[in-house]
């Protein structure tokens, strides 16, 4: 079975802005589950409800798992595995002789989850776990120029961690945006004027959208992927 | 608390107190900055809300609050007082009289908040975001951060959205890459 494993912050960033209905389409497409751990669903769902400000958003994701559109994955196998690896993650690093705590339970119960499926590719907008697993290194180099401070690795837990993850495939939520875009999900967004420029309007529009709702895409990207498009 | 974060705090107290009597926000905010570096490394909830509380002090005074009205002049005096307080604590070791000093500064804030302000701790509410941003900067996950801050993550990704610190992101991959694997999932 294929899987996209979603994480709390590419969730956030199709919520926040009114994209989750993509997903059902996508998911057709796809032909496989889109998938949440339970931290994950605490995290989009759970907190948020009891909020004023993301209320509705959290009724809207959850009515996503209702429909079947996501699948919820929670059991106690899961929950001790995600323990175990939040704390070899979070032991990776140090900093005046002191682990530090970099990740959260939810970024790692996404890895987790992804690693149970025949063949998985993981949706995270956010940076820290991404980096963490595609290039470690030049997370130690963040961390220790952000911190000045000197960061050690342990590498006998960086190579622990990336024996089990790092050949996880990792896309964002802009790359979700943009199939939608390929596949015409959005073209009803520009019927009246299916121009270029309205495309390039409307997928720059895509685009920045995500990003300022917290997908980590640089404005250099969001460059590239217009002139990938054609459309710029 | 951990040595080095206690005389990383008490070295910014006596400034802050410096800084409240003479009005000095961008000092403050300096000072915040300072203080929030030891978050990111330790996680330690004491540099958390101290430098949550100094940030708040620096948009407070940044605010433009009328100068004359007698409850802004007994808000200075007494946040005054509440920093000695803090700092006399720490000097003694006594980390319980310096929670409960920055718990009073907390609520000392809120009310000149709400005096002034359409909104109830509003000011604190976004220190603990713009804080957490700090963190998030740092290198430490949006999750770990909120956590941290004791905000949602919606809240916190929300407000980094509209940051340049997604510039900064280390380049891990290619768009163009990316884009080929998306399409060979939906092909």
């Amino acid at each position: 079975m294929k899987a996209l494993v979603f994480d709390t912050s590419s969730i956030i960033s199709l919520a926040t802005n009114n994209l989750l209905w993509i997903l059902q389409p996508l998911k057709q497409k796809f032909g496989g589950e889109f998938a949440i751990p339970g931290e994950v669903k605490k995290e989009v769902v759970d907190v948020p409800l009891q909020t004023k400000k993301f209320k509705l958003e959290a009724i809207q994701v959850r009515m996503q798992i209702r429909d079947g559109i996501i699948s919820l994955h929670r059991d106690a196998g899961l929950q001790s595995a995600t323990n175990n690896v939040c704390m070899l993650a979070n032991s990776i690093f140090r900093a005046k002789d002191r682990n530090m705590q970099i990740v959260h339970p939810g970024e790692v119960a996404v890895l987790v989850l992804a690693k149970k499926f025949d063949s998985a590719v993981c949706v995270i907008d956010e940076r820290t776990i991404r980096v963490l697993v595609e290039n470690p290194e030049k997370l130690a180099e963040l961390l220790s120029s952000k911190l000045h401070t000197n960061i050690t690795i342990n590498r006998e837990n960086l190579k622990k961690f990336q024996q089990e993850f790092g050949n996880l495939k990792i896309i964002r939520s802009v790359e979700l945006g943009v199939m939608a875009y390929e596949l015409g999900l959005l073209n009803n967004y520009i019927r009246e004027d299916p121009s270029r420029e309205a495309k390039n309007t409307l997928l720059s529009g895509l685009l920045w959208a995500l990003k300022l709702k917290g997908c980590a895409i640089s404005i250099e990207e969001i460059d590239e992927a217009l002139v990938l498009e054609g459309l710029k | 608390m951990i040595r080095e974060v206690s005389v990383d705090i008490l070295e910014a107290l006596k400034r802050v107190k410096l800084s409240v009597q003479s009005q000095d926000y961008f000092q403050l905010k300096l000072l915040s900055n300072f203080v929030i570096h030891n978050a990111g490394i330790f996680q330690d909830e004491d540099s958390v809300s101290t430098a949550v509380v100094i940030y708040s002090l620096s948009k407070i005074f940044a605010s433009g609050k009328p100068r004359e009205d007698p409850d802004w002049k007994t808000f200075v005096s007494n946040t005054a007082a509440t920093i000695d307080s803090a700092v006399n604590s720490l000097e003694r070791d006594d980390e319980g009289a310096f929670r409960s000093a920055i718990k009073i500064l907390f609520v000392q804030i809120s009310r000149i908040d709400q005096k002034f302000n359409k909104y109830i701790n509003e000011v604190i509410e976004q220190a603990r975001i713009k804080k957490g941003s700090k963190v998030y900067e740092h290198g430490i996950s949006t999750g770990r951060a909120a956590e941290l801050m004791g905000i949602t993550t919606w809240e916190l990704q929300g407000y980094l959205g509209h940051t340049r610190i997604a510039e900064l992101t280390p380049k891990t991959g290619k768009i163009k890459d990316r884009l080929s694997l998306a399409r060979s999932l939906f092909s």
